[in-house]
């Protein structure tokens, strides 16, 4: 049983076909996985900016509360505008609670 | 009404990863700025499948809104030594061959399962914490219009009456 060369070019090529076409799908394999790794990157950044500004913006509303709260006792007027003093807010919980 | 992320998370069967916990900060009374011990509410709930092949399978599920990942090499390691494909003829290909094969066809199986474990990690922390962000962006929207809300009635008092 003797192959003859044609069958060998197709061979041949059909390899070539296929190593080319594995080499294409495992470089857009990586580049999807660099791109999500990226993107994950500047979400976790954002992230932790954001909760930095909402640590800071949750101490100057405490601070504010505490001087309004402090003005309320000494006021000598009646009906102090600044008597609105806020209440502290259930959604964003700054706990360091020990896991 | 509960919104689940639409990620491609994919199927593999044995592997290893790494769990980390965020570091912990205690409250000393009078510290001014609290760092990561921020938290919002944030609907988040994948589907359990993606979970499911996000963990590994000896132990505990992967929880997306804990585990970060470090510089971790989310970058990929690189092969260093890669032995040349050589073809062997059939007559060559003993029980050392077979056993060789074998060794490495699981290798590359625990490799490929590893990897496809990290993405679907990887791809479910990113879909919580988009909506994570979405949620401080909120917060941090709201906080900023108390803050001035407060600020405003101050300076008010005090332009009239002088300061506190």
């Amino acid at each position: 049983v003797f192959q003859s060369h044609e069958e060998d070019d197709r061979k041949v090529r059909r390899r070539e076909k296929n190593r080319v076409a594995a080499q294409r799908s495992r470089k857009k394999q990586t580049q999807k996985a660099d791109k999500l790794h990226e993107e994950y990157e500047s979400l976790e950044q954002e992230n932790t900016s954001l909760k930095r500004e909402i640590g800071k913006l949750t101490d100057e509303m405490k601070h504010l509360s505490e001087v309004l709260k402090d003005h309320e006792k000494i006021c000598p007027l009646l009906h102090c505008t600044m008597n609105f003093v806020t209440i502290p807010r259930p959604d964003a919980l700054t706990s360091c609670l020990p896991r | 009404p509960a919104s689940s992320s639409s990620t491609a998370v994919y199927q593999q069967s044995e592997a290893a990863s790494s769990t980390e916990s965020p570091p912990q900060n205690e409250r000393n009374t009078p510290s001014p700025i609290d760092p990561d011990c921020v938290e919002v509410e944030v609907n988040f709930n994948p589907d359990p499948a993606d979970l499911v092949l996000s963990s590994v399978p000896g132990g505990e599920l992967f929880n997306p809104r804990k585990h970060k990942f470090t510089e971790e090499d989310l970058k990929p390691q690189p092969m260093i030594k890669k032995a040349k494909k050589v073809f062997v003829p059939d007559e060559q290909k003993d029980e050392k061959y077979w056993t060789r094969r074998k060794k490495n066809n699981v290798a590359a199986k625990r490799s490929r399962d590893a990897r496809r474990l990290k993405e679907n990690q990887i791809t479910i922390r990113a879909a919580f914490l988009e909506k994570e962000n979405t949620a401080l962006r909120t917060e941090v929207a709201e906080l900023r219009k108390e803050v001035g809300r407060c600020k405003n009635i101050v300076s008010k008092y005090e332009t009239r009456y002088g300061p506190l």
